[in-house]
This record gives structure tokens, C-alpha cells and sequence, in this order.
């Protein structure tokens, strides 16, 4: 059975949004690039214009959102 | 082919793939279970797709959302979501897998974050209504501007005064907030740090959510203190009820 998943452009190339997670009004999203499965990212979109995809703002945020993730997809450590 | 460069025989390179792969040390090994699925990898590849995430994810190009969908397999969806799952596990598990041993900086500095963002968002969103009706458009309809002086006066409506200067620093920033407290007794925010004995901004923003957060763990221990001391009461007047009853 297919799946439909959005696209969006960075860097010139596609990624999937193969997960989005919702934190204090931010949605935090887990991109797969289209044609290279181990080139993987995560980004968010932007409080005021949520159709704008940002980086995130660094080490502290990047551990919250793989933290967002886990819980998300009940993974167990 | 350049001088120090050395054509490696086919026996080396098997001697050398064969080295590696029996180097992968044990004990370093990291298991990861998602539903019933099981995988393993080494502590070195779990450093390197780690460290490869986190750059592409904290740096680099803004995307926009153009609404553009495409199919894929059930499967190759599964096989992408888990291999993502498979590097945020690896994060998360340093993070909280270690707290067991006498607390981590990761694990604290992301539940910090956690508690953080959260205060910060709730006292924006508290605040920004105030702002909103406050804000007006410039007649050329190009730019707007802030009414600093209705902004400050909604501001003495709060119980807490201090909570009302934290929740506009965090919704309009340093300089907007240095001009709406133009209008307090203080004269302006750099003033009103001062005179509670801040250095800067930033002290003052950590201090004051610090401080929230120990009261709301206070509060919350209070809770099921009375929680206890209710249930205790309780069975206590039951087995008071039930040995009159037998008496």
C-alpha cells in the first residue's frame, strides 16, 4: 500500500517530512531526503510564518526534539 | 595517481575489511528496540550518524512549504522513520539512559529546556493579547507601531508586577521593553534591572524562570503533600468509623 508525503525543497534537493511533532506552538519536522535515505535532518518551522522551514537553534533544541521524536514513536532505551 | 598514494592489493584490502570489522568492539555495542524490532550498532557509528544529524539539522538553508506531495511504499516509509528513529534513540538514550548514574548535563540541560520553553511560551502567549490590541498600523499602512504607554498601564493590571516585566521582555525584547517601561516608575528596563540587582538581561531572564520553575515544583509538592495528608485523614476516620462500630 503507498503512502503520500510531503515535500519540501532544501538545499536544491527533496526531503520527505516523514514525521511532524508538535512543541509549544513549533512543528518540529523529521525529514529523509527523496533519493538518499541516510541523508537525514530535522527542522522546524518558524513561530510566525509556518509555511517557512528553519534550522534549529542548537545543541539544547536538537536533543529536545530527537527527545520529541522518541517519546512520539514510544522507542523504549 | 599522486606520490603518496599506494595501490593496496585485493589481499590487503581483505585483510584490512576484515581488521575493521573484528575492531568493532563489543561491549561498545548500543541496542535499540522500536515495537518488536531490534537493532544493534557500534558506539563509533552511533557517534557519527549522531554527529551528522545534529550539523545538517542546527545549520544551513531555510526550506518553504509548497504543499507538494509524493508516493512511496508503506515500506520504504517504515524503513526511513526507523532509520531516523535509530539516530534520535541514539541522542536520547545518552540523555536519559545515564541519569541513573548520578545525573547527566545532557538529560538536565534538556529537560531545562524543556521546562524553559515551556514557561516562556505560556507567559508570551499570556502576554501577547495585550500587545496585539496595542499595536497599530502607521497611517501609509507600511510599517506599524506600539502604543508603549497603553502597553505599560495593562501591565500594572498584573498581580505580580515582576512576571508582567518578564512576559513583555519575552515578547517584545530588550529595546521595545526599555521603552514601554518609560512609562513605569522605573523609566526604563535597564533601570528597573539595576535596581533588583541584575547584570544584564540574560541573568534576569534565567533567574526569573528559575525561579518560576522551583515555585511550580514547590507548589506541586505541596499538592501531593495535601494529597497524603487527605488520603491519611481518610483512613484514619474509616478505621475510626469501623472499630466504634465493633465496639
Amino acid at each position: 500500500m503507498d503512502k503520500e508525503v510531503e515535500v519540501i525543497d532544501i538545499y536544491d534537493k527533496q526531503y520527505m517530512i516523514i514525521k511532524e511533532v508538535n512543541h509549544n506552538d513549533t512543528d518540529y519536522l523529521f525529514l529523509s531526503n527523496v533519493s538518499d535515505s541516510n541523508d537525514t535532518m530535522i527542522r522546524k518551522t518558524d513561530k510566525n510564518d509556518k509555511d517557512l522551514i528553519i534550522p534549529l537553534s542548537g545543541d539544547d533544541e536538537y536533543e529536545l526534539a530527537c527527545l520529541l521524536f522518541t517519546k512520539d514513536n514510544g522507542i523504549k532505551q | 595517481m599522486g606520490n603518496n598514494q599506494v595501490m593496496l592489493t585485493e589481499d590487503e584490502l581483505r585483510r584490512r575489511a576484515s581488521e575493521k570489522y573484528s575492531n568493532k568492539s563489543k561491549k561498545d555495542d548500543f541496542r535499540v528496540i522500536k515495537g518488536n524490532d531490534e537493532v544493534t550498532y557500534t558506539e563509533e557509528e552511533r557517534q557519527e550518524s549522531k554527529d551528522r544529524l545534529k550539523g545538517n539539522s542546527t545549520s544551513g538553508a531555510t526550506g518553504r512549504r509548497k504543499t507538494k506531495f509524493i508516493r512511496i511504499s508503506e515500506s520504504e516509509y517504515m524503513y526511513r522513520l526507523k532509520n531516523i528513529a535509530l539516530k534520535t534513540a541514539a541522542v536520547t538514550s545518552i540523555a536519559i539512559g545515564v541519569v541513573g548514574y548520578g545525573g547527566s548535563h545532557i538529560a538536565s540541560s534538556v529537560n531545562e529546556f524543556f521546562v524553559e520553553s515551556s514557561i516562556q511560551n505560556e507567559l508570551q502567549k499570556d502576554f501577547s493579547p495585550i500587545v496585539t490590541s496595542n499595536t497599530h498600523r502607521t497611517d501609509d499602512n507600511q510599517h506599524y507601531w506600539y502604543d508603549y504607554a497603553k502597553i505599560a498601564s495593562r501591565m500594572k493590571d498584573y498581580d505580580n508586577y515582576d512576571l508582567a516585566v518578564l512576559s513583555c521582555y519575552l515578547d517584545l525584547g530588550k529595546k521595545q521593553t526599555n521603552k514601554v517601561m518609560n512609562y513605569s516608575e522605573y523609566r526604563s528596563f535597564d533601570a528597573y534591572l539595576q535596581q533588583k540587582g541584575f547584570a544584564d538581561a540574560k541573568e534576569y531572564k534565567e533567574t526569573m524562570i528559575d525561579q518560576i520553575r522551583l515555585q511550580r515544583d514547590l507548589d506541586k509538592k505541596q499538592e501531593e503533600l495535601n494529597k497524603m495528608r487527605q488520603e491519611h485523614d481518610i483512613n484514619v476516620e474509616t478505621k475510626t468509623e469501623g472499630a466504634s462500630y465493633h465496639g
